[in-house]
Order: C-alpha cells, then sequence, then structure tokens
C-alpha cells in the first residue's frame, strides 16, 4: 500500500484502528506507568521540586557511580570475552576444541539471574569453592583466602551470565561472514589474532555493539545480583531502589534513582538507535 | 626472474570418505603460466588451493623451489591468491586493501602508499584508492583483489576463477591484462578455470582434470589438435563422437565407411595434416571431431580426400554466421556448422578432412 492511498480517509481510519490494540498495550503497560513515575519524581506533595532528585544524589552518589562503573567494567569484560570466544569458534582449527567450547559456553544462558548469583555466593565465598580448589591445589595458603563477594564478585556474575548472550549474536555474525575475505588474509601472511582483530572484528562491529549495549541494559535492571552478592555499600542502583520502596515507602527518591538509571541507559539506548536508523536507511 | 618452481607428486585430497584427488603429478617451471581446466568437482579448486595451503592433502609432496611445504600454513607460503569472490574487505578502502600484505610486512607507511599508487595506476584504479570496495563495479573490484595479490610482489600467483563473475566483455579484456602482467612480472601463475577458450588464450600449459586425475598436461596447441583421450578431446570442443571400426599402420589410417572402407593419412605431428590416430591396430573405434571443422554436402554428390559419414538432418538452427545442423546417423545426434542452407529431412553426408578427425579405442 502506497503512502498516497494510506492518506485516504477511510483507509487511514481503517489502518490506526489496525494498530489501536498494540498501541493501547503500549500505553496502558509502558508509557503510563513511566509517565507516572517521572511525574513523582518531580512532584513532592503536589508541587513541582528536584528534592527527590537532591536527596537521590546526597544518599547514593557513591552508589551512582558504583553503578556506573560496573556496568562499563562489565561490558568491557563481556566484550573482549565475546570475542575470543566467538573468535575461537570462527578461527579454531582443533575440531575438538571448537565442539566442546561450543557445547560449554551457552549454560549459562539458562540460568536465571538468582540462580547464578546463589552459584557465586557458594563459589566467590571466603571458603568457597574457588578457595578451596586453589588451597587444595597449593596455589595459596588458607591465611590468603578473600572473598569475592563484593564489586568483583557482581562483575563476575554478570560477566558469566551476559557473556554467552554476545557470543551466540556475535558468532552467528562471524559464522555469516564470506570464509575467503579470512582465508585472503592468512593468503597474504596474517596471523590469527591479527585476521580477529583486522579483518573479522570490524565486519561484526555492528552486532558485537548491539550485543554489548542489550547486555548493558539488562545489567542495570538486575536486582538480584547486587543483592545477593554484595549485601554491603556501596551497591548497585535497583538495591537501592528496592530498600527505598521496601523499608521507607519512599516511591519519590526510588522514583529519582530510576530517572537517573534512565538516562545512564539512555546514553546507550540512544547509539543503539542510531545505529538501527543508520541500518535501516542505508541504501541495500 | 621473480617466479618460483612447483613440482607437486602424488598429490592426493579428499573431503572426507569422498577422495577428489587421485595423486596429482605437476612439475611447473618459473614464471609458467599454467591453466587448471576442468568441469565443476574435477578437483582442480581443491588442488590450487592445496597449493596455497589452505587445504590439507590427506598425501603427497608440494615443493616450492625444492623446498617441502606440503605442511606449511598458507602465511607462510608467500604465494597470493585471487578469488573467485574476490573475497576484498569491505571495511577497508581500497589502498587499504591493497597496501594490507605489504602493513604485514612491516612496510612503512611511505613504501606502502608508494606501491599502492603504482599498482592503481597500472590497474586503472587510481580514482578509486580512497573508496571503500562495496561501492565498486564488478571489474573495479577484481582490479583491486589483483593489486592486492600482486603488491606483496609474490612469486607464484594463484588464481581461482578470478573471471568468471564478470560480464563476458569485460573478461575478454582482462584475460589479456592478467596474461601481460604475468609476462612482465615473470611470475609464476597457476589458473582455474573451467572456461576453455580462457585457459587456451592466457596459459603457457594447460592440465585437464578429470575426476582427481590429470588427463593431459601440454601447450594450448597441443591439448587442442592431440588430446590424450576422448574426455579431453570432448573438453577441448570435439564434442561429436561416431562409432565405427578402424585400423592404422605406419603411414596410413583405414576406417569403416557405410559398406566400404575410406582409407585416409596418419598424422605423425602436429600441423601436418593427418588423421590423429590414438588407438591400438584394428579395433572398435570412437572418432571424435568438431562441430566447426566438418561440412556437409548432398549424398549424392562426390567428394575426394574426405571421410564420409551418411545421415539425415533432423534439426536446423541459425546460432549466428554459420547454420547448426544436428545429423541423425544410425543411433548417434551429431551436430556440423555449415555454410549452405539445408532442410530438415535432407540426405546429407558429413565430410571430415583427415586433420579433423580423432580416432579412440571405443571405451
Amino acid at each position: 500500500m502506497s503512502s498516497a492511498q494510506l492518506s485516504n480517509g477511510p483507509n487511514r481510519f481503517a489502518s490506526i484502528l489496525l494498530i489501536l490494540p498494540s498501541l493501547a498495550i503500549i500505553g496502558v503497560l509502558f508509557i503510563y506507568p513511566l509517565g507516572f513515575s517521572v511525574a513523582s519524581a518531580f512532584f513532592e506533595t503536589g508541587q513541582f521540586s528536584f528534592e527527590n532528585f537532591a536527596k537521590a544524589i546526597d544518599f547514593y552518589s557513591r552508589d551512582i557511580v558504583f553503578t556506573v562503573v560496573i556496568v562499563f567494567l562489565a561490558t568491557a569484560i563481556i566484550a573482549v570475552l565475546s570475542v575470543c570466544i566467538a573468535g575461537y569458534l570462527t578461527l579454531g582449527e582443533s575440531v575438538l576444541a571448537v565442539a566442546v567450547l561450543k557445547w560449554l559456553y551457552r549454560w549459562p544462558l539458562f540460568i536465571p539471574f538468582i540462580v547464578s548469583a546463589q552459584l557465586m555466593r557458594t563459589f566467590l565465598a571466603k571458603n568457597g569453592m574457588m578457595n578451596n580448589i586453589l588451597i587444595e591445589a597449593g596455589v595459596m595458603e588458607p591465611l590468603q583466602a578473600v572473598s569475592f563477594l563484593d564489586w568483583r564478585g557482581i562483575v563476575i556474575t554478570f560477566v558469566w551470565k551476559q557473556t554467552p548472550f554476545v557470543v551466540l549474536l556475535v558468532a552467528g555474525a562471524m559464522a555469516a561472514l564470506d570464509r575467503t575475505t579470512i582465508e585472503a588474509a592468512r593468503n597474504l601472511g596474517a596471523s590469527k589474532l591479527r585476521i580477529l582483530i583486522q579483518i573479522v572484528v570490524p565486519q561484526v562491529g555492528t552486532t558485537l555493539m548491539v550485543g554489548l549495549i542489550l547486555s548493558y541494559v539488562t545489567i542495570m535492571s538486575v536486582l538480584s545480583v547486587p543483592m545477593m552478592i554484595n549485601a554491603q555499600t556501596p551497591t548497585m542502583l535497583t538495591v537501592d531502589m528496592a530498600w527505598r520502596i521496601n523499608s521507607y515507602g519512599d516511591y519519590g527518591v526510588a522514583n529519582a534513582l530510576g530517572i537517573i538509571s534512565y538516562l545512564i541507559t539512555g546514553i546507550v539506548a540512544w547509539f543503539y538507535l542510531r545505529q538501527g536508523l543508520k541500518e535501516g536507511g542505508a541504501p541495500k | 626472474m621473480l617466479g618460483a618452481r612447483i613440482n607437486i607428486e602424488n598429490l592426493q585430497a579428499s573431503y572426507g570418505s569422498v577422495q577428489v584427488l587421485h595423486g596429482i603429478n605437476l612439475d611447473i617451471a618459473a614464471g609458467e603460466f599454467v591453466a587448471l581446466l576442468g568441469s565443476s568437482g574435477c578437483g582442480k579448486t581443491t588442488l590450487l588451493r592445496s597449493v596455497s595451503g589452505l587445504f590439507m592433502p590427506s598425501g603427497g609432496k608440494i615443493f616450492l623451489d625444492g623446498t617441502d611445504i606440503t605442511t606449511r600454513p598458507p602465511e607462510k607460503r608467500n604465494m597470493a591468491m585471487v578469488f573467485q569472490s574476490y573475497a576484498l574487505w569491505p571495511h577497508m578502502t581500497v589502498r587499504q586493501n591493497i597496501g594490507y600484505g605489504l602493513k604485514l610486512r612491516g612496510k612503512s607507511a611511505k613504501d606502502v602508499n608508494q606501491k599502492v599508487d603504482e599498482l592503481a595506476a597500472m590497474l586503472g584504479l587510481t580514482e578509486f584508492v580512497d573508496r571503500k570496495t562495496p561501492q565498486l563495479s564488478g571489474g573495479q573490484r577484481q582490479r583491486v583483489a589483483l593489486g592486492r595479490a600482486l603488491a606483496i610482489d609474490p612469486p607464484v600467483l594463484l588464481l581461482d576463477e578470478p573471471l568468471s563473475n564478470l560480464d563476458a566483455r569485460i573478461r575478454l579484456s582482462m584475460r589479456h591484462e592478467i596474461r601481460m602482467l604475468q609476462q612482465r612480472l615473470g611470475i609464476t601463475a597457476i589458473h582455474v578455470t573451467h572456461d576453455r577458450e580462457e585457459a587456451m588464450v592466457m596459459a603457457d600449459r594447460i592440465v585437464i582434470l578429470d575426476k582427481g586425475h590429470v588427463a593431459q598436461v601440454g601447450a594450448p596447441e597441443e591439448v587442442y589438435e592431440r588430446p590424450a583421450n576422448s574426455f579431453v578431446a570432448a573438453f577441448m570442443g570435439a564434442e561429436n563422437q561416431f562409432r565405427t571400426r578402424g585400423g592404422a599402420n605406419g603411414e596410413a589410417v583405414t576406417l569403416q565407411s557405410d559398406a566400404e572402407e575410406c582409407r585416409l593419412p596418419k598424422s605423425k605431428e602436429l600441423g601436418d595434416g593427418g588423421v590423429h590416430w590414438n588407438a591400438s591396430g584394428n579395433a572398435d573405434v570412437s572418432i571424435r571431431f568438431r562441430s566447426e571443422e566438418a561440412t556437409l554436402v548432398p549424398q549424392n554428390e562426390q567428394t575426394d580426400g574426405f571421410y564420409r559419414i551418411n545421415g539425415t538432418i533432423r534439426q536446423a538452427s541459425y546460432p549466428g554466421g554459420v547454420r547448426r545442423y544436428a545429423v541423425q546417423t544410425g543411433e548417434d545426434m551429431l551436430i556440423v556448422d555449415e555454410l549452405k542452407t539445408f532442410s530438415e529431412g535432407d540426405q546429407v553426408s558429413i565430410c571430415l578432412k583427415p586433420n579433423a578427425i580423432h580416432v579412440f579405442e571405443e571405451e
């Protein structure tokens, strides 16, 4: 149907009718709660004010910084690991190693965040499995054992949980590449690492970025992992929001923290949308 | 001379349980242009990829200037390959594509740029060097791929059907350009193709492969005039096959034609105008000839010095320049290109001069 036809009276009405159910669902389940929480962040007892934001920054500025550092650090590590794993799956020559890696790397995808967090608690604690293995193996003394249940634990859990997701996307894109572009580089004398960095990754850059952005947004929204791994301050904003609501019934500050979270994710969402527009608008 | 010598000894290759190369032996001199010619699935690309190192053969050896390189990884062979799909890197400009091999060899940015500019000028790419490769036409991409391969001054250039994706007009000119470049640079070239004419005009020697075996190796004229077997003859255009009885002695060939015997001179060397006899003594033989090397006469017309096959015209068509006739002779249908006009149903004789006839043992 052409745009000229769409602008006709009856057709236009019919097309609006057609998208009305989905518009209504978006409006009721997404726009209204979003608008409501934005409004309640700015209106304290019916008056427009920045009081909730002042309080949020006063109480939780360290947590804001902590959250930003955690998500950026976790995303950066995910980027490196996913390129390494997907790169090995694409360029690796040992058929057995590639098959084993392909089978293993997906497991965390099917484990919920809360189970992952619980799993990491038993693995990363002072007397957890990781330290026990290291002590048994004679790598360190029992007195040297420290707990990783702090910011490191959060980063490790997010990386463990989200890397397979990004690998899945990136390895798919790498497998879809024209193999001869890789062979041409080998033929000219490029090593595997060079091929990965200079030939393969630039060609799957968009997919990698999309995977990382989606991962970043997911990490921003998880409550269970920081709550279970790092029961101390500073912590992540999701924990603070839950705390404001559950302990104080303070929706104003919780919503202000929510908007700060929106802003942090908004930066990468902007990149994501811009990429989408660029791809959609690119000549085929 | 820049080119390197290649020796292939008893090379075997298989994909899983399917063997595709059955003991290939081939010696290629430095600076020689060799075409690997064969139909799809004959193993010609596998042979080229084995030489490049991108495919690991299951047996045999490959030597480069006397050094065994069979297990050497492709990045250490110093051979440059031009791929059928061109395999250009879409995220790089023409300059970056051509200069990549030089960058890998640690050349300074100045040297790289100078070499890229030289090659771009030689290949007519100067105005495109700063464009990304997806913005180029097929012919331009092909030139970039060639430039990228030539930039590293390779002793061996491997060409994997580099012209098959080009339109007919550009393909014809690129054949000559590649051949001239190869001769000017003095490098050894191995060119894979299924196009007979392309192999003939480009190569010093042609290697014809049939189901993973070397069917014949020789200069273009040799494989054209002296096909080693029925398969090579058919591949070199002598598609018509007529079964009869025949025999030969030192000087002459006798071929059965309808009720009578036809005696013709036997060829001893290229270009002497005799019958190319490639069978044992008196036996069932098959005659092969090219449709354009035969003429048609009405059956009642007398001729002298020709071998004649009688038949009936079943189909007439006009492909351009000549008329093409399908002539039924017993069970065989033979194709003849002829200037004269005949009609369907006409009783005709196909006349073959001795040098148009290739005789092989009946299989």
